[in-house]
């Protein structure tokens, strides 16, 4: 593609045109694993996540470009924008575990339909929400904390579970996705009730 | 992101909350959740021995337009007959509490937990689904 500044032929992945130093529009074909440097899997350092974040929204922040012209700086706000979603989700491993699955083909956070969870895990959740929503009395904290350490337990042994098959060689067949999609959806259920339990403390 | 006043209104004065007695055999139960966000939703109809829901509960464990979805479509249910009820569309929910596109999957979970339950409903009493 052709540098918007100067029309040098450039690769689209260029954060800056090698000829004139010209900010250029985020590539529609990064995703964010690729966008902060990192190897599209899984397993990650959040410490290496939350540096490449830092150093190149260094390199990409409006603040840097608040003389130039518009263009730039719209640019630069896409570039920011697109760095902080990158952050959020990445640094996230339910949500990153959500995105390796998008990228995969398997849209964990469509709109409708095509998660079937099993009607006994759902069950098991709604029953768990009203057992909670009937905790009273002093003790109430004490038993919301024993049921947060019990659900947390499984939500982590679960998550580690997804990500070590995300992570595995080989090509993976449709089924094997749904699969893996089912148990990130379920995986979403323990974890806004783990969110839910710590609000109410 | 704004919620509307109906919306808002449901959620602060949630209409039918509640528990029917699952076991009973004039009563349907819906379980249906939401695998983007993790809601859960439970609505129960009870059905007269004319084919008319009289009574409908519900309880919603996730966000406001969740609640305030699953709390009008027991408003819409009662007095109506089976047929009817299953004339219910996500859209219509969607369109009366002005839900945002984000949040139109809870009109969707609403309209799926009133089918389910009508469809447990039939299968107690032996109808056709």
């Amino acid at each position: 593609m052709a540098c918007w500044q100067c029309g040098a032929d450039i690769d689209a992945a260029e954060l800056f045109c090698p000829t004139c130093d010209t900010l250029q529009p985020p590539d529609p074909g990064t995703d964010h694993f690729a966008r902060l440097g990192l190897e599209r899997r899984f397993e990650q350092d959040a410490e290496a996540i939350t540096k490449a974040h830092r150093r190149l929204q260094r390199t990409l922040h409006p603040d840097r470009f608040v003389s130039r012209g518009d263009r730039v700086r719209m640019l630069s706000l896409q570039h920011a924008t697109s760095l902080n979603d990158a952050l959020r989700i990445l640094r996230d491993p339910l949500l990153r575990a959500g995105y390796l699955l998008d990228l995969a083909g398997r849209d964990v956070k469509a709109e409708a339909g095509n998660i079937k969870l099993d009607p006994a895990f759902l069950m098991e959740v709604f029953e768990l929400r009203e057992a909670i929503g009937e905790l009273s009395g002093t003790d109430a904290h004490v038993e919301r904390g024993r049921l947060a350490r019990d659900i947390a337990a499984r939500y982590e042994s679960r998550l580690a579970a997804l990500g070590e098959r995300l992570d595995a060689e080989g090509e993976r067949t449709s089924a094997e996705l749904d699969g893996l999609a089912r148990q990130a959806a379920q995986l979403r259920y323990l974890r806004n009730i783990l969110d839910d339990l710590q609000a109410l403390g | 992101m704004a919620y509307s006043d109906k919306v808002i209104d449901h959620y602060e004065n949630p209409r039918n909350v509640g528990t029917l007695d699952k076991n009973d055999r004039n009563v349907g139960t819906g379980l249906v959740g939401a695998p983007a966000c993790g809601d859960v939703m439970r609505l129960q109809i009870q059905v007269s021995d004319d084919g008319k829901i009289e009574d409908a509960r519900f309880k919603t464990y996730g966000c406001g337009s969740a609640i305030a979805s699953s709390s009008l479509v027991t408003e819409w249910v009662k007095g109506r007959t089976l047929d009817e009820a299953l004339t219910i569309q996500n859209k219509d929910i969607a369109n009366h509490l002005a839900l945002p596109p984000v949040k139109i999957h809870c009109s969707v979970l609403a309209e799926d937990a009133i089918r389910a339950a009508i469809e447990d409903y039939k299968k107690k009493k032996g109808l056709d689904g």
